[in-house]
Order: C-alpha cells, then structure tokens, then sequence
C-alpha cells in the first residue's frame, strides 16, 4: 500500500518563475511557483537575499468544492520547497490567502505542516507577522536558512515591514 | 539626469505581494487549459501516481 505521508511526484517547468506541478491521487493539480520579489528588501542595500515569494495554486480541481484532506500534499510542498531552496542565499515569503475570511485557518495550518516537515532538518526557520491594511488582515511567513549570512538583519526588515508608515 | 526611484514602503510591497499571488492564481488556471507543455506534464504525473498506486496494490 501507498505511504499516507508519502510525496507525490512532481516536475519542475523551466523559466524565471520557477514552477512546478503535481497531482493528487484524485487527481487535483497544483502548481507551485516562486516569483522573483527582492524589491523590497533591495532596497536595503547591505542585505544580500533572494527573496521568492511561494504560490501554491490550484490549477484544476475536477470534483469542485472544498478540497479533501489530503496527507500527502504537505510532504509534496515541503519537498519541492527543498528542491528549490538555496540555503545561502535564497529568501522565501509566503501570504495565506483570507480574502474568505480563513486566512488565519490557513496561516495555523501552513505553520503546522511546516515544523512537522522540518523536524527532519532542523535548518529552516520560519517567522510570521499579521500586516494590517485597512480592514485586511495579511498572514506573512518568511522562511530562510539559520545559515543565511544576513539572517538577523532581513528578519529585522520583515518584522518592521508595513510599520514604516505608522 | 534621472531622478532616483524612491524605494517602495512595506505595505506598498504587501499588496505587492498579494497581486502576484492572485495573478499566479489565474496564470495556474489559465496555463492549465491552454498551454499543452502544462497539460502534458500533468498527464505524465497522473499517470504516474496511477502506476504507483497499482505497483502497492
């Protein structure tokens, strides 16, 4: 029998926003990309990252609706994360969407699978902060290496991101 | 000479981030139903996940 916690397979699609893609076992696409974004934090002119910023998209769900539980999604994400994640030098921002009002849903469950995933490694680590924007409230996570040479100072502009104007 | 670009603020880069993530959304969807490398890829995994569930059987 197939492990419950077992990856899916997946591809990588060239090009400049590196996508990849996989199925469920019944047959739900997704596609997960990481969009180039280092604008922000090139501003800061001493900070040397390659911030991404993740995507995790449904490209066709044929069932419609809610999505089914599905164990070996999370492990999948975690394994393309890996796949693509450059310890040294890359940066990586992730939102949990709440336009539906479950943002804070998905933000508990992104940090849930994300430390049971990383236990394994231990090299990652992931900070998160909730932006006020008008009547918005954004979930942000940003992952990075513990070995990344100006971890310190890009935690200290993602935590004060969106302050500047208050 | 050019004027230098002001830097963007946080939150500009927040909404920033949120418009890429709605358009890669719609890209997803999109490139699913009209570009057949995208198809193809996802019939090979498909396929595989198929064969792999029969293999454990």
């Amino acid at each position: 029998m197939t492990n419950q916690s077992e990856p899916y397979e997946f591809e990588f699609v060239a090009g400049e926003q590196n996508v990849y893609l996989f199925t469920t076992g019944i047959d739900i696409k997704y596609e997960v990309k990481f969009v180039p974004s280092s604008d922000y934090f090139n501003a800061y002119m001493e900070v040397d990252a390659e911030v991404f910023e993740m995507v995790i998209s449904i490209a066709d769900n044929l069932a419609g609706g809610r999505l089914p539980s599905d164990e070996r999604v999370a492990p999948t994400i975690f394994v393309i994360f890996e796949d693509f994640f450059l310890a040294q030098r890359h940066v990586i921002v992730f939102i949990c969407d709440s336009t539906d009002g479950r943002g804070k849903a998905r933000h508990r469950k992104f940090g849930h699978w994300f430390y049971n995933e990383n236990v394994k490694t231990d090299v990652m680590t992931k900070f998160d902060r909730i932006v006020v924007d008008g009547s918005n409230r954004i979930y942000l996570s940003l992952i990075m290496s513990r070995l990344h040479p100006n971890a310190g100072r890009i935690v200290e502009i993602f935590m004060r991101m969106g302050e500047e104007e208050k | 000479m050019e004027t230098p670009t002001k830097p963007i603020s946080g939150i500009e880069f927040v909404r920033h981030l949120m418009k890429v993530k709605e358009q890669a959304q719609c890209d997803a969807v999109e490139n699913y139903r009209n570009n057949p490398e995208i198809q193809a890829a996802y019939a090979r995994l498909s396929k595989k996940n198929k064969e792999n569930c029969d293999e454990s059987k």
